[in-house]
């Protein structure tokens, strides 16, 4: 039965900040209504076909039916792609993430404050401090399960040691680690949001290594699925609805939001009412939903300041049988190293002194990917092919050993990055889809080419036989924020530093949408992190009676 | 962003929405179709096919999409692509049961159009130049005229050469280490070929898929 009628609160989305807003206000005692685009899959739906789970929309919806337009810098027209969207599904992008759970270090808060105005970048402090979001991190790491182990990583001061020691890691990690001594750098376990133990009725991590791109059968990842949604539901609190496609968030005369409207697996178009509408769509999506809706907008903002992870990634070859490759390590398939030396880097001559993080791994398992990479060619010419692609394919599956890096660093907003409503293409619903503008600031395209540099000198100092680079464009599009940016001056910015709407106070953006900046890491951990912090606002103005 | 996975999806939005124009002149891909004969050089007299040649194999009766001469095209054209000379290659995994299978999902049935008339223009252009299909060429005509098509220089208006090429390219990859559930990767060739062990793992419900013993 697909709900309709009232609710204290209803949720659009259901990954890092659904999940975690869901949580915050069913443990409160709020009746809670979740309504999500995509299918529930469970435990039981995962399996290890990279065909059909990577590579016929699975997760993410077809080009052709709801496409995103994309326009990058030179492009005449924009194209049709999927790169853009978070998985629809409950749980969103954390059902199929890697779990690389870092938080924001305290300087990221306040970049403007601290480096000022770069020319051409929109730059902004985060209206709170790193004090008032700390809190968070440490609940959603205890609730969640993240190991790791804070005290070997000396850039950022962690108080609260993880509940979970790091995850266990292949012996090449050892080389990664003499590499980064050697180069005085610090490697230390990436904290994952993996069990590395058995954890609050959760069984542990199988090392399978289809993790990242697939979803944990035995719910050792710590996705929003395995997690907040689980013990959200637990509460009895808890309505879920799956395939639900939200169309519009409508508002009464007053100026509140009132509703939301959506259409059923069926199409069937239905209705429910919260006290208090939670947007959690995604950076994208929740800018689209607000554009469609024309609310809080007042400030021209949403769908600005639009932000990615910058990212690169290479690879470093060693030869096997050698000495620079440790035996054994069967079944092993995490090496998990990170660097965060380069963090802030305000000596370094960077046009913007924030740089970034380093992550060493083990190549994914995925056959048909690595093929592809392989292949690979310069854009335009033809992929490589015959007796050449299977030369490569020896020296990569049989002759040598790989250990891959992947730097993900500061994403400065700027004019030019930005999401509005498509002028003509329209989703299968009949809704206008949205149309971003990818493009990266020089500053940001200059820190990622610096920390490419130092991953591929780690590698080298390690011993690797042969160094390459993998990535093209320094953009990681699956993870996004911007599009809402809190802040306390209504007219710079789209919702107050509680994530309440300005302009329509029962309406609240708990996933990236509302970062100033999203840091030098992956930022997973800060989505659920601030969607915690928004939840518990939501909370005391309940106790307060001001909802 | 592993889990967009490759080429296809660009190539899916481009190739499946032919204009009504671009499915005429497809159609109309047949004996004359080629828009400029190679000029000065004519092409050799045909000459028997090569003893060595995979010709002679027992044709499939059709394929669930793809007629019988569709069938060997293609089936060598993904044997070039992956060939055999270095251990298996696409022809043993059955790539092409995989394609013929794949391309009649609902997935993939739009690109059906663009590949059968692209099989077609391949045994086209290799009869121009050496006066016999494709799949009765040696295997250096058959580079010859893959390599034509990878960089679009068949002459030939209006059909999307170099992006049928990174379908058949992505295809023939996806046929080689995909499940063999999907019709290639025959008895796991192709996970033997590159020491893929998919780690033992329960797969719920999914008892149709394939293991093999986890790598020592």
């Amino acid at each position: 039965m697909a709900p309709t009628g009232s609710f204290d609160a209803v949720v659009v989305g259901s990954g890092a900040g659904g999940g975690a807003v869901a949580y915050a206000l069913t443990r409160a005692g709020f009746r809670v209504c979740v309504l999500e685009k995509g299918p529930h899959y469970t435990e039981a739906d995962f399996f290890h076909d990279e065909l059909l789970v990577c590579r016929r929309n699975f997760f993410v919806p077809s080009p052709l039916e709801e496409p995103h337009m994309i326009l990058k810098p030179g492009d005449r027209a924009a194209q049709r792609s999927a790169d853009t969207w978070i998985a629809c599904c409950v749980g969103g992008g954390t059902v199929h993430m890697s779990g690389f759970f870092f938080r924001l270090h305290r300087e990221d808060l306040r970049l403007r404050s601290l480096y000022g105005e770069v020319a051409g970048a929109s730059v902004a402090d985060w209206p709170l401090s790193f004090d008032q979001l700390e809190p968070f991190y440490d609940q959603v790491e205890r609730v969640i399960g993240v190991s790791g182990d804070a005290a070997q990583n000396p850039a950022e001061p962690h108080k609260t040691p993880y509940p979970l020691a790091p995850i266990l890691s292949h012996p090449a990690a050892a080389l990664v680690e003499q590499g980064a001594r050697k180069l005085g750098l610090h490697a230390f376990p990436t904290p994952r949001a993996l069990l590395s133990a058995d954890y609050a009725g959760r069984s542990a991590c199988q090392y399978c290594g289809f993790c990242g791109s697939y979803g944990c059968e035995v719910g050792a990842k710590s996705s929003s699925l395995a997690t907040f949604l689980a013990l959200a539901a637990r509460t009895g609190k808890l309505t879920l609805q799956p395939r639900a496609m939200v169309t519009a968030v409508g508002a009464d005369r007053r100026g509140r939001a009132r509703s939301v409207t959506y259409l059923d697996a069926q199409g069937a178009l239905h209705e429910v009412r919260g006290r208090v509408i939670v947007l959690c769509c995604s950076a994208v999506e929740t800018a689209r939903l607000l554009l469609q809706s024309r609310l809080a907008n007042a400030s021209g903002q949403v769908g600005q300041n639009l932000l990615f992870a910058s990212f690169a990634s290479g690879w470093g070859r060693f030869p096997i049988p050698s000495p620079h490759w440790p035996p054994g390590a069967g079944g092993l398939p995490f090496l998990d190293r990170s660097i965060q030396d380069f963090y802030l880097l305000p000596q370094a001559g960077l046009p913007h002194p924030k740089a970034g993080t380093l992550l060493f791994m083990l190549p994914h398992v995925n056959p048909i990917f690595q093929l592809e990479r392989l292949a690979h060619t310069p854009a335009g010419q033809p992929p490589l092919w015959g007796p050449t692609l299977k030369r490569r394919m020896r020296e990569f599956f049989h002759d040598t050993r790989t250990i891959e890096w992947e730097a993900f660093g500061e994403f400065l907003p700027h004019p030019g990055c930005d999401v509005t409503l498509d002028p003509e293409v329209k989703d299968r619903f009949g809704l206008p889809v949205a149309r971003i503008r990818l493009a990266v600031h020089p500053a940001t395209g200059a820190a990622s080419d610096f920390l490419a540099q130092k991953g591929r000198s780690v590698l080298e100092a390690a011993g690797a036989g042969a160094l390459g680079s993998s990535s093209e464009e320094p953009i990681y599009t699956v993870l996004q924020a911007g599009t809402a940016r809190m802040g306390s001056d209504p007219a710079r910015s789209v919702t107050d530093p509680t994530g309440q709407a300005h302009q329509v106070k029962n309406l609240y953006v708990a996933d990236g949408s509302g970062f100033p900046s999203a840091g030098g890491a992956p930022f997973t951990l800060t989505i659920m992190a601030n969607a915690l912090r928004v939840g518990a606002h939501i909370v005391a103005r309940g106790k307060m009676g001001q909802l | 962003m592993r889990f967009r996975g490759g080429p296809l999806l660009p190539l899916l939005t481009h190739l499946s929405q032919p204009s009504r124009r671009q499915m005429l002149r497809w159609s109309a891909l047949g004996a004359a179709a080629l828009s400029c004969r190679s000029r000065g050089k004519s092409a050799p007299p045909p000459t028997p096919a090569p003893a060595d040649s995979h010709a002679a194999a027992a044709l499939p009766a059709q394929g669930k999409l793809l007629a019988a001469p569709e069938w060997r095209a293609l089936e060598a054209a993904t044997a070039r692509i992956l060939p055999s000379d270095d251990g298996a290659g696409a022809r043993e995994a059955g790539v092409i049961r995989f394609i013929d299978a794949e391309l009649a999902t609902p997935a993939l049935v739009k690109l059906a159009p663009v590949v059968i008339q692209g099989a077609r223009l391949l045994d086209q252009w290799a009869r121009e130049r050496f006066g016999r299909p494709l799949a009765d060429c040696a295997a250096g005509e058959q580079d010859e005229v893959l390599d034509a098509l990878a960089h679009g220089r068949i002459p030939v208006k209006a059909f999307p050469q170099r992006e049928l090429f990174q379908l058949l390219h992505t295809l023939t990859i996806e046929g080689f280490v995909s499940d063999p559930v999907h019709g290639g990767n025959a008895g796991m060739i192709g996970w033997r070929a590159i020491g893929f062990a998919e780690p033992h793992l329960r797969t719920p419900g999914e008892p149709a898929h394939h293991h093999l013993p986890v790598k020592p």
